[in-house]
């Protein structure tokens, strides 16, 4: 017991290891393959296209909403054109480019706010439990039952179209699945012993969820952002080919495909290009969070 | 007891593949032990000493990435190394049958464990309905199970973990194996109950005769049970022999300090001894023994190379001055 | 003989028991009417099978449960644990070397947040010098304080928790399990330190066990629980010597017992 006992570095001690022997040994097996990948893959693709919105107006060879009709559905190749045009002669690629800003910062933005609601409330709610636990899960189970997309359509209509009244609508209600989720999280977090060594030694409710529950529970809410940021696209697209997404002329992936309507069959790359936008951003972002899921469950 | 070993392992190396060259280790380097039928055979040792990793290696069941890298595992006749998936899952079960630690998490909680058993006994034999609950009924009472009729129709989580590990030894048992390996049986189950698992480990290997072989870091439980014991450190086998021998007589270092270190009902605070430094860290390649940073006994030589002896018939140990811990021999 | 720091007196903790839409929810029972006393410096233990009502007890007398029956006295005055100064004298130390310690906090950080929440010391650099101090009374190394949990073996995480314990200078420690879930021969090093320091220290020790034999080792006075009730209390030596209640005998015949050791005397 003296004070020169050394420490071991930090991966290697076997003298007594977490779970029994073998099942350790085949996780750190596991642990080698695979996360790495998926995650570089997954941030080049969505910091690629994140540099194409910010950039747009340095990258895009014209004005986006600028029409020439003398050059209507060009095809993708051909001269000043490299993805051609659409029916009002407007260039494809500096659509894209600057509906990249829309749907792309849009949806990180529509995502923050229910994360931010919702695990807040979720904590709170799991941690103390009692009536504001139940109070909050009853709203829960309400919002949850509401047909999600006439809810947000209603919402577009009345607020008028526009970037404030997706991310309105988005958070009233997004918020519930994060809720959720740091809910149970607090929960199982807060019956560990060390929750309990902390209130014994004096240590104040607040600081207990925010300096020590929060950064052991947010890693799951973070991977499931991930995720949920592509369906927030994925809605945003669905209200431009509604129609009811970011007025006309801002271009944005949705729009571009609802507005090419028309020419799914003569000019297919109409409304397939932007179509293609879509999936490698749902791709990256399915990557990323598919990557930091399997680091967490390694821990 | 009869001659033969059923059980025989020989100088058994697991390795581990890492994610390169460097990270590779072996957690096993050189494990024997033998056992034979109507015996109960211990191997003790605390964590990270390879033994459950040994167990698994007999029954076939590494995890993934994990292998066998030298050595042999003879399972009454059947070379365990070198056979195929389909021969160890028909081995499994009908050979060998193996008790786990936590009984909670090897039962399906949504079957009720009568069906469990007479699952297990049609899985290695081809008899009827009647027969298999028939049979299912016959292990329950075997088992100490009073009014075995009523029981076969709970479910798990309306046992007691005793009630709970007595199924799953009749569950090992359904195939009737002739080799029975449990790991850490009774380590999750309170103090009365193990004496009464022991107890009806002990029986069985005796009636059934099959062999036992029990992996525990509880030095009581070898005490209670076993007629043998191996104990393991660090990946190696450091001493063998009959149980009564090795825990009364000690020729390892390692031993000594472990029954040493152990509260026993009648020894005081006074008399414990803990042991100083930790156990080496298995990724490095120990070229002599990995006890000698923290024996009392060590000399330069000890870190060089190890050298394991017979001292007499079925007795071994793996230090070179083990002559100092002999009651009768010479001090060096 | 002076009086008893801690006293339990017909404690009681009961759950369920309300009622339910179409059913009574039938209650349960921890702990039955427990009457216990602790004298001051005295390491008492309670021991029982899982169940029994031990660690409900341990939290009782920790704060983290509140008992639904009964009363506990602490220094003769009705313990509040609101008061800082209550709160500071009952620490605990946990079973789970793997889930007692904040895996993403650096030790340093943890324990520092203790000592200043608690107003043990002024500012950051007494924190750490405090710190220090106390990771050398359980044997571990200064360097310590910039790792997480993770870099530590169960038996050094069990020192750091004992570490813990001890930040805000508590009078009475609460041990509930603290070697169960640890190695044999670690076992001996912890059992060892826990005597060391209440010697120096002057604790009071309520010390939670399903083992008799590191019961025996450590405590004065033992407790038996069962289902909730105490059954049979008195001196180590009595209790072992000449158990009056069959439960206790069956405990007792289950502890670890090991043949005498021969060895060359000079080995010894």
């Amino acid at each position: 017991m003296s004070s020169n006992e050394t420490l071991p570095p930090v991966a290697a001690t076997i003298g007594e290891p977490r779970q029994s022997s073998p099942r350790r040994v085949g996780a750190a097996v596991r642990r080698g393959v695979g996360a790495d990948t998926s995650l570089v893959i997954g941030v080049s693709i969505i910091v690629l296209l994140m540099l194409a919105g910010l950039l747009a107006g340095l990258l895009a060879p014209y004005d986006p909403s600028k029409q020439d009709l003398e050059n209507t559905l060009v095809g993708p190749g051909s001269e000043g054109h490299l993805l051609g045009t659409d029916q009002l002669g407007r260039d494809v690629l500096s659509r894209l480019l600057y509906g990249a800003r829309v749907d792309i910062f849009v949806a990180f933005g529509a995502v923050l706010c229910p994360f931010l609601i919702g695990t807040f409330l979720g904590l709170l709610a799991g941690y103390k439990g009692g009536w504001f636990d139940t109070i909050l899960m009853r709203i829960v189970d309400v919002v949850f039952a509401f047909p999600v997309l006439v809810l947000l359509i209603a919402l577009v209509f009345v607020l008028g179209p526009g970037v404030v009244t997706i991310i309105i609508a988005v958070t009233l209600v997004d918020w519930v699945a994060y809720a959720r989720l740091s809910r149970i999280s607090a929960k199982r977090e807060g019956g560990l012993e060390y929750v309990a060594a902390a209130r014994v030694g004096g240590i104040p409710h607040w600081r207990i969820v925010f300096r020590h529950i929060l950064p052991n529970t947010i890693s799951q809410s973070i991977v499931y952002a991930m995720s949920d940021t592509v369906l927030i696209i994925i809605f945003i697209t669905t209200l431009g080919f509604l129609g009811l997404g970011v007025p006309p002329p801002t271009a944005d992936w949705g729009t571009m495909i609802s507005e090419a309507q028309p020419y799914f069959s003569s000019h297919p790359w109409l409304p397939v290009i932007p179509g293609v936008a879509i999936v490698l951003t749902g791709l990256g972002l399915s990557l990323i969070a598919d990557s930091l899921a399997q680091r967490i469950d390694a821990r | 007891m009869s001659g033969e070993p059923l059980l025989s392992v020989r100088d058994l190396r697991i390795g581990v593949a890492g994610r390169d060259k460097a990270a590779a280790f072996e957690p096993v380097v050189g494990a024997s032990l033998h056992a034979r039928r109507g015996e109960v055979v211990g191997v003790v040792g605390e964590s990270g000493s390879g033994k459950s990793l040994t167990l698994r290696a007999i029954a076939g069941l590494l995890p993934a990435g994990v292998e066998v890298t030298g050595g042999a595992i003879d399972v009454d006749g059947i070379d365990v190394t070198a056979a195929g998936r389909s021969q160890l899952r028909g081995m499994r079960g009908g050979v060998v049958g193996m008790v786990f630690q936590e009984p909670m998490t090897a039962l399906n909680p949504t079957m009720r464990i009568g069906a469990q058993i007479v699952e297990a006994v049609a899985a290695h034999a081809n008899v009827s309905r009647a027969a298999a609950r028939g049979r299912s009924l016959e292990l329950l009472e075997r088992m100490g199970f009073t009014e075995p009729e009523r029981r076969y129709r709970l479910y798990p989580h309306e046992l007691s973990g005793g009630m709970r590990q007595r199924v799953m030894i009749a569950i090992a048992l359904a195939g009737e194996p002739s080799l029975l390996l449990c790991d850490e049986p009774t380590t999750a189950l309170d103090a009365t109950v193990t004496m009464r698992v022991l107890d009806l480990l002990v029986g069985l290997a005796a009636d059934l005769d099959i062999a036992v072989v029990l992996v525990t870091h509880d030095l009581g439980v070898v005490a209670r049970t076993c007629a043998r014991v191996v104990v393991m450190y660090a990946g190696r086998m450091v001493e063998e022999g009959l149980a009564a021998d090795v825990l009364q007589r000690p020729r390892h270092p390692y031993t000594l300090a472990l029954l040493r270190a152990v509260p026993t009902r009648d020894a005081t605070i006074e008399e414990l001894e803990a042991i100083p430094g930790a156990p080496p860290i298995l990724t490095a390649e120990l070229p002599g023994c990995p006890f000698a940073p923290r024996c009392a006994f060590s000399e330069p030589a000890c870190l060089e190379a190890v050298r394991t002896e017979a001292i007499e018939r079925g007795r071994t140990t793996a230090c070179r001055r083990h002559e100092l811990l002999a009651v009768n021999g010479s001090l060096a | 003989m002076s009086a008893p720091i801690l006293e339990l007196e017909g404690l009681g903790v009961r759950y369920g028991g309300k009622r339910r839409l179409w059913h009574k929810e039938p209650p349960f029972d921890a702990a039955i009417d427990v009457d216990l006393a602790i004298e001051p410096g005295e390491a008492l233990a309670i021991v029982g099978e899982s169940g029994a009502g031990k660690s409900t007890m341990a939290r009782c007398v920790a704060g983290l449960q509140r008992p639904t029956s009964g009363s506990i006295r602490f220094q003769g005055r009705p313990l509040d644990l609101r008061a800082r100064a209550d709160r500071r004298a009952i620490q605990m130390v946990f079973q789970d070397p793997y889930s007692s310690l904040n895996p993403r906090m650096k030790i340093g950080a943890a324990l520092s947040e203790l000592l200043l929440v608690n107003g043990v010391v002024p500012n950051r650099a007494a924190a750490l010098e405090r710190c220090a101090e106390l990771l050398e009374m359980v044997g571990m190394p200064v360097a310590a304080l910039e790792r997480r949990p993770s870099a530590f073996s169960g038996g050094q995480r069990q020192r750091i928790g004992i570490a813990r314990a001890l930040a805000v200078e508590p009078t009475l420690l609460v041990a509930d399990e603290p070697v169960s879930a640890l190695d044999v021969s670690i076992q001996a090093s912890i059992l060892l330190l826990l005597r060391r320091l209440q010697r120096e220290l002057g604790l009071t020790l309520l010390f939670i066990s399903h083992d008799l034999a590191v019961v025996h080792q450590l405590c004065d006075r033992v407790a038996v629980m069962c289902d909730g009730r105490v059954i049979e209390q008195g001196s180590v030596a009595e209790v072992f010597s000449a158990p009056q209640q069959e439960f206790t005998q069956q405990l007792l015949a289950a502890a670890t017992e090991l043949p005498p050791l021969e060895v060359p005397a000079e080995v010894r």
